[in-house]
């Protein structure tokens, strides 16, 4: 093979190389412009506009902003996406973290008990809420039964105004732990086993030696599971909530994510929409940050 | 002496994890288990107080019913929206990942960066202005408007196969290059063939997110030509109001099993390469 063919051979393929790699890259990267990254740029300039989805668009300014300080229903829907937060995210970090390690065991039939928390995992929100519907049911439910078993009588649940966003809660805290629990199981498997057995020698008691050791070994891993739920809980209530109570009774399950998706497809206020959906964005940016910020922090100080 | 009784000790406890471990698995998949015992429960079994444990006897005819709701046809669309959604975001996801990992070009770092965006953009963010897009390419109500904007969303797939295919020996893709093989052979003969692992993760996420969808199909594919499972089976929930329409609780079980099945089998059999999928993302952040 001579020195010039090679060479030829070699400058022909620089020519090809970019034909293929535009075949390669341009379907991906035109799709998601167009689906991803062209429709975020249209919500943040909608949001600046008044729309109702007909007639033609409007440019207003601020104004959209504005009326969220004066909007009587942003503020409550808000303070019900803190809600869901404050109940949900700090037992499904622990119950997660708990159950994986009960689970990170190698002994027979472990396996098929693990399959069993990642269960949740494979169900829609439907089956869910089918699922969850008769177990909260107030006259034929499982947990009122149970319930009155030691005397208490239980609540009507999703049709009650203040049990209803903790039993949504519940069940989000159900379907989030799955993913909880790989992750933590993952963090598990990369502690050496010689500082387990180091802390064993030592007389460590197992729960000393859980909270002592094994969770300080997984901060990471919490670091991680921490800002997922946060924005999980953040934006997630809403499509269980639009399956099981519709936001209510009486919007007591209306989370911010849920208000927003009114606005637009009930009233058709594409604008404002766009707006409430851009302060979610912020607030969870915001909070995001000061996470990571703590996490921060807490490593500087040991 | 001490030693036995250490070890008596250590047997009580491990006995205590199992017994704990056990009881939680249970209670943790009540609401499914129970499901699945009321969808062969009577009518006048499902819905008694106290409730019950068991059916009587076991009544399959809840299942001949519950094909009523959950139709061939709504079956059928179901796996057309699933694997139309799998099938052309894997052929875009792996192109890219391929040129993007082993085809060296100036703005790739860039490109990558772009893939970045949807971590921070929660999905209820984007699904108005996603609706409008839609709307505005008249593919509201069609096959294209239900699977192509979702397939869009490539970010994950993209970075998943990039990052296995960053670390895929230069050297194979060098001397099959040197051999004369032009890029599509390389990446159909010889890397596609070894790329198994990050195929079985992307497949194995990639099903049960499309399988489960249910938000974007309702608010663009609620007709009877594109009815998938999830929005066949929403107006079923009935909430807090114990309220089933026509169609009785045992029957609304054993639809939502049926609903249920063809994911539930996937992830046991593919559960290895869903964990790792996840635990993969998990440990790279």
């Amino acid at each position: 093979m001579s020195k010039a063919k090679v060479g030829g051979k070699t400058k022909q393929l620089k020519a090809n190389d970019r034909f293929w790699l535009s075949i390669f890259l341009i379907p991906n990267l035109s799709m998601y412009t167009l689906f991803i990254l062209f429709p975020s740029l249209i919500g943040v300039l909608l949001s600046f506009c008044e729309w109702n989805l007909l007639g033609p668009v409007k440019w207003v300014g601020l104004d959209n902003y504005r009326l969220l300080f004066s909007d009587e229903n942003f503020i409550p829907s808000f303070v019900r996406s803190l809600k869901f937060m404050a109940l949900g995210v700090l037992p499904t970090i622990f119950g997660g973290f708990l159950i994986a390690v009960l689970v990170n065991w190698k002994v027979k039939g472990m396996g098929a008990f693990r399959a069993m928390f990642f269960l949740p995992l494979t169900v829609s929100s439907a089956v869910a809420g089918i699922a969850w519907s008769s177990i909260f049911s107030p006259e034929f439910g499982w947990i009122n039964a149970v319930l009155a078993k030691v005397g208490i009588t239980g609540p009507e649940w999703l049709t009650s105004y203040e049990w209803a966003l903790p039993a949504i809660t519940i069940i989000v805290i159900w379907l989030s732990l799955p993913l909880v629990i790989i992750l933590y199981l993952a963090g598990l498997q990369r502690i050496s086993p010689e500082i387990l057995e180091a802390a064993q020698i030592d007389g460590a008691s197992a729960w000393q030696r859980l909270w002592g050791i094994i969770f300080p070994c997984v901060a990471s891993t919490t670091a991680l599971v921490t800002v997922i739920e946060i924005l999980a809980f953040l934006g997630a209530p809403f499509e269980i909530a639009l399956l099981m109570t519709e936001g209510g009774p009486l919007d007591a399950t209306t989370s911010l994510a849920y208000y927003a998706y009114k606005v637009a497809f009930r009233d058709f206020e594409i604008g404002y929409a766009s707006a409430i959906t851009m302060a979610q964005f912020f607030i969870m940016l915001a909070i995001g940050l000061i996470v990571l910020q703590i996490r921060k922090i807490m490593k500087k100080r040991g | 002496m001490a030693n036995t009784a250490f070890f008596t000790r250590r047997r009580n406890a491990n006995t205590l994890r199992y017994t704990i471990t056990v009881l939680l698995a249970v209670l943790f998949m009540f609401p499914l288990l129970y499901l699945v015992s009321g969808s062969l429960m009577k009518l006048e079994e499902v819905s008694v107080y106290p409730p019950k444990l068991f059916p009587s006897s076991i009544n399959w005819q809840n299942y001949v019913d519950a094909l009523e709701v959950m139709t061939g046809r709504i079956f059928l669309n179901s796996f057309i929206f699933t694997f139309g959604i799998l099938i052309l975001q894997l052929i875009i996801s792996f192109t890219a990942g391929f040129a993007l990992a082993k085809m060296p070009f100036k703005r790739a770092a860039l490109i990558v960066g772009l893939f970045a965006v949807p971590v921070f953009l929660p999905t209820n963010v984007s699904i108005i202005p996603l609706y409008l897009v839609t709307y505005k390419l008249g593919l509201l109500n069609t096959w294209g408007g239900m699977i192509l904007p979702i397939v869009g969303s490539t970010a994950f797939g993209t970075l998943l196969f990039r990052q296995f295919l960053v670390n895929f020996p230069d050297g194979l893709v060098d001397a099959a290059r040197m051999d004369g093989a032009g890029w599509p052979r390389v990446l159909f003969q010889i890397v596609l063939p070894l790329a198994r692992p990050p195929i079985a993760s992307y497949s194995a996420v990639t099903f049960l997110t499309g399988w489960n969808m249910y938000i974007w199909p309702l608010m663009v594919g609620n007709t009877e030509e594109l009815k998938v499972a999830t929005v066949a089976l929403a107006p079923l929930v009935g909430g807090g109001l114990g309220f089933y329409g026509n169609i009785p609780p045992n029957v609304t079980y054993a639809a939502a099993l049926i609903s249920a099945a063809p994911v539930i089998i996937f992830f046991l059999w593919a559960q290895r390469g869903f964990i790792n999928a996840i635990a993969g993302t998990g440990s790279d952040s």
